[in-house]
């Protein structure tokens, strides 16, 4: 192995075991203006949390529009099971009223039906199908 | 559970000090400042952006850290080659036998007598020592040579720092 590498090795193995204090210590010695770093790191941080709330509530609605989509197509077929589960949904949704015949149902109203719901667990049923 | 769990979990100051000691050092190591326009700092903060875009792919067995410098390591190498068009100084080494085991002893007997001349002290030669028989970690290489912790980090960021120096000079 060369040299080189194996002090690539030992860096590495520094920055991942040390200590926090030690890597921070080590790393203010090494940046001419921590201040500068500091400051950077930090707008990032904001950035990283923006990033990853957006791509969580795109998930979110991913799911949704799945389950919406899977119970629009059990409605079309008549599929007994996911009917079943989306008459049950309806009973259990005071915030809902089923102003017209259950087969006739948007997928806009299903996801309204459906959106407060545990999703995950939905689908998870609708998997066993 | 997802790169964003788990990017959660982790400290973020103390995740990013160690991402950017990591980039900084190996910088050095790789002879240059910047890569592309991009200083260490910025090689970190575009790195995550990829893994978040999913550009690379975590797999949940590996901690977040752990994959972060991997993934740095790789991505600096290809940084390199990219803006050089020339094969990384940082490559897997195909050289094995008996010859290699010879290269590599001529190597560290040289390496040492550098180190001794930049300064270095006994306890930063065992530590070197421990790196070349392939112990990296600083507990195991605190038990081997049954040192406190902390001189053991003091001597790997003393070590690091003058062996990368050295690399340099050689350069």
């Amino acid at each position: 192995m060369k040299i080189k590498n194996i002090i690539n090795e030992g860096i590495k193995n520094f920055a991942l075991e040390a200590d926090d204090q030690a890597v921070k210590e080590a790393l203010g010695e090494l940046l001419p203006d921590m201040k500068a770093y500091e400051q950077k790191t930090e707008k990032f941080k904001k950035e990283l949390n923006f990033l990853m709330m957006a791509q969580d509530n795109q998930k979110k609605t991913d799911i949704l529009m799945e389950v919406a989509k899977r119970f629009e197509e059990a409605l079309l077929k008549g599929t007994e099971k996911p009917v079943a589960m989306l008459k049950q949904l309806i009973a259990s949704n005071q915030g809902f009223a089923l102003n017209k015949s259950f087969e006739n149902l948007t997928k806009e109203e299903i996801v309204e039906i459906i959106k407060d719901k545990n999703l995950v667990e939905l689908l998870n049923k609708l998997d066993e199908e | 559970m997802t790169f964003n769990d788990a990017l959660r979990e982790v400290d973020y100051h103390q995740l990013m000090r160690r991402l950017t000691y990591y980039t900084e050092q190996r910088l050095r190591l790789l002879n240059v400042k910047s890569l592309q326009g991009l200083e260490a700092h910025d090689i970190v903060i575009e790195t995550i952006r990829k893994v978040l875009e999913g550009k690379r792919t975590w797999k949940p067995e590996v901690p977040v850290t752990a994959f972060l410098i991997q993934t740095l390591e790789s991505e600096t190498s290809n940084l390199i080659r990219d803006g050089k068009k020339i094969r990384p100084l940082l490559e897997k080494d195909n050289n094995t036998g008996v010859g290699a085991s010879v290269d590599l002893v001529s190597a560290k007997i040289h390496a040492i007598e550098q180190l001794r001349a930049a300064g270095a002290d006994d306890i930063e030669i065992y530590v070197f020592d421990c790196w070349i028989e392939g112990v990296y970690k600083p507990a195991e290489i605190a038990i081997e040579l049954e040192l406190d912790i902390k001189d053991v980090y003091n001597a790997l960021k003393r070590l690091g720092n003058k062996l990368i120096k050295l690399q340099d000079n050689e350069n």
